[in-house]
């Protein structure tokens, strides 16, 4: 019974002697009360009564009170899913970068289904609907804090993927609110959006293996182009401490350029791509065929014999992908021991082209073993046309780690598609936004 | 007569709201330790290493996970009153990683009323993408 308090002095019945004094006292009752000389069990009813009425009128108030209650911790709850599928898909597509370089016609495919198959896995279509639609994975480039599509730059070089997840009417999926029809908002609708990128916080130290081999000789400029634009990006994208070097190889290989910090030797490492030549000319080895895995064992001993606290180490590899073998011994140092602790090596005279196939295999996975991502990078050189493409396929064999391929980028697409797939190394990919 | 309906209804608000709260920090807790275990700063779980032998783990939380374990992590920063299951599984052929978290649902409620959560399972999963090498 709602009462309003008064100065009043307690209200004493003169039949029960204050009984009721301590529903009454100081208080005047706002509805009329039972006469004093009713007895006590009728008033009490009376007042039963009235509160029973009193909480039939809240009981219903309390119930819209603690259903808005509910409503509001599971549309967090879903805000919450949301928004964490959204960053696992964003993540999955910025993971596959990759593929858009290296696939011939700049798809974005492979990103899309990936971030697709992501947000599936964390809010399954059959309860959640669609939530990441094709249309939804954007590829672009992520740089000062802003987020900008290919289509609206008119870039092919992206480092980012945002993605934006839906729960809406219009995408068939709204979230339902628990009896929100009631009072005419059955659905509500939500959005997220992520952006994954990679960053600059890691050292990206790498070691680029040129092939400097007879057969190679047609392709020298493009290696060149191809180291300077792998450089700008060490240089310029990855962390300021990132080294650089270069590594030959004919028959066996040469540190060409010892691993030095990018960004503070620039002229000596640009001045030493530009001498680079095939072998045979002057300054340059001699041509004792092609061997890959004399050039990975050496990349190997370099990354050992530097220590660079948290880098991202790669091996990059540019080679027409063809081992070939020459009449010449093979030393430990051309990379004939399978395993850093074998003692039987493949071979170490009258090697086949297949067994220095079989080294580069095994000293690609000495190098991943050693925490070593490989990319490679084809040429065909002089490589028959018919067989381009299993060379091709032959070198991409090497690949390890979150390395990637690339089949021959013509000179013209060198800066840029290198450009862009040395961003897309995994120097540290993070969500940005 | 309305003590009964007007009790009924407080606890199961205090049910709903402790479901959803701690559904949310499963799912919280979920994506920190599915976070560490996809970029490689975490590489054990309960049963060992992680590699191609070892690529699932179940267990339940406790406060003696040691901090190299996902299930540190997965375990952190939950309700107290309820007791939860984690489970990371690395899946190298995708390759990703994806942990979940469970708990009976009526121990989440606190207060289950007419056992209404009885037999049902709150669960949170996250899959991420597995960056680096995998295993």
């Amino acid at each position: 019974m709602p009462l309003i308090p008064t100065p009043r002095a307690p209200i004493r019945s003169p039949r029960n002697d204050g009984a009721d004094q301590h529903l009454t006292a100081g208080c005047l009752p706002l509805t009329p009360r039972a006469p004093r000389g009713e007895p006590w069990w009728r008033r009490l009813s009376e007042r039963r009564a009235t509160i029973a009425v009193l909480m039939a009128l809240l009981f219903p108030v309390f119930i819209v009170l603690g259903i808005l209650a509910a409503n509001v911790g599971y549309i967090y709850y879903r805000q919450l899913l949301l928004r964490q599928t959204v960053q696992a898909a964003a993540l999955a597509g910025a993971s596959n970068l990759a593929t858009y370089y290296s696939s011939s016609n700049d798809s974005t495919a492979t990103v899309v289904a990936q971030a697709q198959a992501f947000a599936s896995a964390n809010e399954p279509p059959a309860t959640y609907g669609t939530v990441v639609p094709a249309a939804d994975v954007t590829l672009g480039t992520w740089s000062n804090g802003t987020f900008t599509s290919l289509a609206a730059s008119g870039s092919t070089t992206p480092n980012a993927v945002q993605v934006t997840g839906l729960n809406t009417a219009a995408n068939g999926n709204a979230v339902s609110i628990l009896l929100g029809s009631l009072v005419g908002i059955p659905t509500a609708n939500m959005t997220s959006t992520a952006t994954a990128s990679f960053a600059t916080g890691q050292n990206f130290d790498t070691i680029i293996i040129n092939d400097l081999s007879q057969s190679f000789k047609s392709e020298i400029s493009e290696q060149r182009s191809a180291d300077d634009a792998i450089l700008n990006c060490v240089s310029g994208g990855a962390a300021t401490t990132s080294l650089f070097g270069i590594t030959t190889i004919d028959g066996h290989s040469s540190t060409y350029l010892a691993l030095t910090q990018a960004s503070t030797n620039m002229s000596t490492i640009e001045s030493a791509i530009n001498s680079l030549n095939y072998c045979g000319t002057a300054l340059m080895p001699v041509c004792s065929g092609s061997n890959v895995a004399s050039g990975i064992y050496s990349a190997i001993q370099q990354f050992n014999s530097v220590s660079s606290a948290n880098a991202i180490k790669n091996i990059i590899i540019i080679t027409d992908g063809v081992p070939n073998a020459d009449s010449i011994i093979y030393t430990i140092a051309d990379g004939i021991y399978p395993t850093p602790t074998s003692t039987t090596p493949v071979c170490t005279i009258l090697c086949t082209d297949a067994n220095l196939l079989t080294m580069a295999l095994d000293q690609a996975a000495d190098a991943y073993a050693a925490g070593i991502n490989i990319s490679t990078i084809y040429y065909s050189g002089d490589t028959p046309t018919s067989e381009q493409s299993s060379y091709a396929a032959s070198l991409a064999g090497l690949r390890k780690g979150v390395g990637v391929s690339l089949v021959a980028p013509t000179p013209a697409q060198i800066t840029t598609v290198l450009g862009g797939f040395c961003s897309t190394m995994p120097s540290a990919l993070k969500l940005v936004n | 007569m309305i003590a009964t309906p007007l009790l009924v209804l407080v606890f199961g608000f205090i049910s709903v709201s402790a479901m959803f709260y701690t559904w949310s920090s499963m799912q919280n807790a979920a994506q920190y330790a599915a976070m560490l275990v996809s970029t490689g700063q975490v590489k054990d779980v309960s049963t060992g290493a992680l590699s191609a032998s070892n690529t699932s783990a179940t267990t339940p939380c406790s406060g003696t996970l040691p901090s190299t374990d996902a299930e540190y992590y997965a375990c952190g920063n939950l309700p107290s009153w309820a007791t939860f299951t984690v489970t990371t599984t690395e899946n190298c052929s995708v390759p990703s990683v994806e942990v979940s978290l469970s708990a009976s649902a009526s121990a989440v409620a606190i207060v289950d009323i007419f056992n209404f959560f009885s037999g049902k399972t709150l669960t949170a999963n996250v899959t991420l993408m597995k960056e680096g090498s995998c295993p």
